[in-house]
């Protein structure tokens, strides 16, 4: 009896603490009990570069401007319908709104290409070229306390690191998961907030000022191509009735030769006379 | 107790890093079921002439405006699934499961199962993808490694299929490399593919999960009536009063449904067939300033297919039967009690190794039977040395029209004793199974027969069939397209698929890999179409150079043009022109 207990409590001690160091492993960057280090230092994944949407998706909604009140695929509950229903380009136009669908919460699913480079360690910059936006990821607080509503909102970033299994032999070394070998293949996770009214979709499918994005951002290849992947979750219980998700995809450019900033526009919606069909 | 402690810590102590492998093993639905996306793909299916945001080349534009929604009435294509390329995009529930090898108790594989027929098994456990003979599925073969967090899986071996419900086309060349990725509650599914014949560049298109709210998913196909739901597995219902081996179809220029869909959308048709263009950006501002500035869909630049494997090797098909590769046509050898029937033998310089091979699956049961589908070299070449066993010479069988041409093409095996035949066919019960050799008349030649191991459900089409280039015939010998088009209408008159269109009757082609009773009815459907083609050209009083420029096997030389060989695209549509002309 003595035998077994002691069995069963020497089987508990290995499991409670190899639980324990798991959660460690997993709880603790590379590096554990160095110095911090920046957000760029730590990179999970490298996401600087050209990148060219590929609009493979949604390409009604996307790539033209979609008929007034269209919201096909859209969760937009009544009051959402009503304002997307009351969409007016020249108005925005007028009322220095042009840049409605060029807002967080709508860019990515635009036909643009984007600029991400290092605004500093620890702020990621996105800047597009179709609407001349510019976004900054910034990893840590904010630093602003009662930032301004904008159409790029405030966002704040963290590196999502690869979840991993343990390392039983590092840590009983003290150390933590050795860093596996290759490039990093973690993402990034963003949520934004503080965001302006904006659009979804060009032809003024809505979400509020109260609109929080979240978005993961993560790199992929195939076939001798690199890619971006965006996930994207717009929460705004004000016009929609779930959240709205979306994955966008964008494929690297080797420089800045397609690189074309233009300013916010919307198209009107395609109406064509006979001979061009 | 103290050696139990010892291998307690040895076992943890010999962990390996384990790569981030991340669990997404459960029911995952699209967000709000159907998804938030492109919701025309998860709901009533999106309509004919929406090609856009999508890298068509020529040949892939070609095969989508051809495309009719009657095509899934045919009997061989009703029961077809959701293929690979499309399934994660469709309406769909997700199940991932860890399947575990039963002897060794570790895990050796993720299951992918779902909705509308997904029954994927991506292999985690390092094995090899199949050889290039072996057979292709709707799901495709798929193995599996971790990079970082996210599970990436490579698929081949997958059958035609299709990018959108609207006959948007993948080839049976097309590849795909999927990312699985988890973020928080969240599952993407970053799907890429490649298709050498179909597009001008790789297609991407990422799909996203959430946790199933539904406990226990119905995955199975409904289906209910009065007295309750009843056992339902798909076979093929006479769904319309089309007669046997129509192919449906529209002709350049006559698919009205395109228009349909510019009216609808607004969108110009030369911007419907622009194929890879109307992915990027740019394309927006070529939509607003017409003009010159309109695009086409890239030109179909097709890289050669690779080669298959040098040498003479087999494979096990079913039941008594194999096939072995390399030594000229394929061959088919069925092994029993009573000895070996071979179909087929090669060509005279491989028949050395054929007969090697043989020995090596048989043994030292003797060949009995050397049937001869038709009397071309890469086919009879061998009969002389593999007829020719020590004791007893095997008996040779064939259409009485093989004895005549290898007469006439004063070919060794011509010398031969042979018993012919010159019904429709000809039976014979061998190693317990029976054996039909059914003639085909006028297809490939005038004397091919096909061969059906009844039992063990295989069936050798001889010349009939080559999947490594257009079908091929010669006038002079007797050959003609419709007598081809006839002699695969046969072949599915005896071929039934298992389960989704796929499977069962196993065929054993002249040249090339295994086929199916799908992969027949794309062949059949290919040369059908070609066929009423260059038949409305000679119509319209086409010479057969304007037929020629006209292209009509363009959506198809991709797969089955066998260049820098004799029989190029424009020999088989010559042939097709002459064998037309000729009849009427």
């Amino acid at each position: 009896m003595q035998r077994r207990f002691r069995t069963i409590s020497f089987a508990a001690t290995v499991a409670v603490i190899t639980a324990a160091m798991s959660v460690l492993a997993v709880a603790q960057p590379p590096g554990f009990g160095a110095p911090q280090r920046s957000a760029r230092e730590s990179a999970q994944a490298d996401l600087t570069g050209y990148w060219v949407a590929l609009v493979t998706e949604d390409w009604l909604w996307r790539m033209i401007t979609a008929p007034p009140g269209d919201a096909t695929s859209v969760p937009l509950n009544p009051q959402g319908q009503a304002v997307a229903a009351q969409w007016n380009p020249n108005r925005d136009a007028a009322n220095d709104a042009a840049c409605r669908p060029f807002g967080a919460a709508g860019l990515m699913r635009m036909p643009l290409r984007l600029h991400i480079t290092w605004a500093d360690d620890d702020t990621l910059r996105i800047d597009t070229d179709a609407g001349q936006q510019t976004r900054l990821l910034r990893f840590g607080a904010t630093g602003e306390a009662t930032p301004q509503h904008s159409w790029q909102g405030v966002t704040t970033a963290q590196w999502t690191t690869p979840v991993g299994g343990f390392d039983l032999k590092a840590l009983m070394r003290g150390r933590g998961a050795e860093p596996p070998t290759g490039p990093p293949m973690g993402s990034l996770k963003a949520v934004t907030t503080n965001l302006r009214a904006g659009y979804l979709r060009k032809n003024g499918i809505p979400y509020s000022e109260n609109a929080e994005l979240t978005e993961y951002f993560s790199r992929v290849s195939g076939f001798g191509n690199d890619y971006l992947t965006v996930l994207s979750i717009v929460h705004d219980p004000m016009y929609l009735n779930q959240d709205f998700v979306t994955s966008s995809h964008f494929k690297r450019e080797p420089d800045d030769t397609r690189w074309r900033p233009s300013p916010c526009r919307t198209a009107p919606p395609l109406a064509l006379a006979e001979d061009e069909r | 107790m103290k050696r139990l402690e010892l291998l307690t810590i040895a076992l943890l102590g010999s962990v390996s890093p384990v790569h981030a492998q991340v669990d997404f093993t459960g029911a995952w639905d699209h967000p709000g079921i159907f998804g938030h996306e492109d919701f025309n793909d998860r709901g009533q299916g999106p309509e004919i002439g929406d090609y856009l945001g999508l890298p068509l080349n020529e040949a892939g534009m070609r095969k989508a405006e051809s495309y009719s929604g009657s095509w899934l009435s045919v009997p061989e294509h009703q029961c077809t699934p959701h293929p690979a390329a499309y399934q994660m995009w469709g309406p769909n529930t997700l199940v991932v499961t860890s399947q575990f090898d039963s002897v060794r108790r570790v895990a050796e594989a993720i299951r992918l199962d779902g909705t509308f027929g997904l029954d994927r098994i991506v292999w985690t456990d390092g094995r090899p993808h199949p050889p290039a003979e072996a057979l292709h599925t709707f799901q495709g073969f798929s193995t599996g490694r971790w990079e970082g967090d996210s599970l990436v899986v490579e698929t081949t071996h997958m059958k035609a299929g299709w990018l959108r419900r609207n006959g948007t086309p993948t080839s049976e060349r097309a590849r795909m490399i999927e990312h699985y990725t988890r973020f928080d509650d969240y599952l993407l599914v970053t799907t890429i593919v490649d298709d050498p014949v179909y597009f001008s560049e790789p297609f991407i298109r990422t799909t996203e999960y959430l946790p199933a709210r539904r406990p226990d998913p119905v995955l199975g196909d409904p289906f209910t009536r009065n007295d309750g739901p009843i056992f339902y597995k798909c076979f093929p219902a006479e769904e319309t009063s089309a007669g046997a081996g129509y192919v449906p179809h529209y002709l350049p220029g006559e698919n009205t449904l395109l228009d349909e869909f510019a009216d609808k959308y607004a969108v110009p048709r030369w911007a419907m067939a622009a194929g890879g263009a109307t992915m990027y950006p740019d394309f927006a501002e070529r939509l607003e300033s017409v003009g010159n500035r309109r695009v086409s869909a890239d030109e179909a630049q097709v890289p050669a297919r690779e080669p298959m494997a040098s040498g003479i090797r087999s494979m096990h098909i079913k039941g008594n039967v194999w096939a072995i590769f390399g030594a000229g046509g394929n061959v088919t050898v069925q092994i029993g009690e009573e000895g070996v029937l071979v179909v087929d033998t090669g060509s005279g310089e491989s028949a050395p190794g054929l007969h090697d091979e043989i020995r090596r699956l048989a043994g030292n049961r003797p060949v009995r039977y050397v049937l001869t589908t038709h009397f071309h070299a890469d086919h009879a070449g061998g009969n002389v040395v593999i007829a020719n066993e020590p004791q007893q010479r095997a008996a040779i069988i064939a259409h009485e029209n093989v004895g005549l041409q290898l007469i006439e093409a004063e070919a060794p095996a011509g010398n031969l004793i042979m018993d012919t035949f010159y019904g429709a066919s000809k039976a014979i019960y061998f190693n317990g199974e029976a054996i039909e050799i059914i003639h085909v008349p006028s297809a490939h030649t005038d004397g091919d027969s096909i061969v059906f191991f009844r039992g063990s459900d295989v069936v050798s089409a001889g010349g009939v069939i080559s999947t490594t280039s257009f079908p091929s015939f010669e006038i002079d010998e007797g050959g003609s397209v419709n007598g081809l088009i006839a002699a695969l209408n046969r072949i599915l008159d005896i071929t039934v698929a298992n389960e989704r269109g796929q499977g069962g009757t196993i065929v054993v082609p002249g040249h090339g890999r295994l086929y199916d009773e799908t992969d027949v009815a794309e062949y059949r459907d290919m040369l059908t179409i070609i066929r009423d083609r260059v038949q409305a050209s000679i119509d319209a009083g086409d010479s057969l150079r304007a037929t020629l420029q006209s292209q009509p096997a363009l959506d198809y030389s991709g797969i089955y043009d066998a260049s820098g060989e004799s029989w190029t695209t424009s020999a088989f549509i010559e042939a097709i022109y002459r064998s037309l002309d000729d009849a009427r």
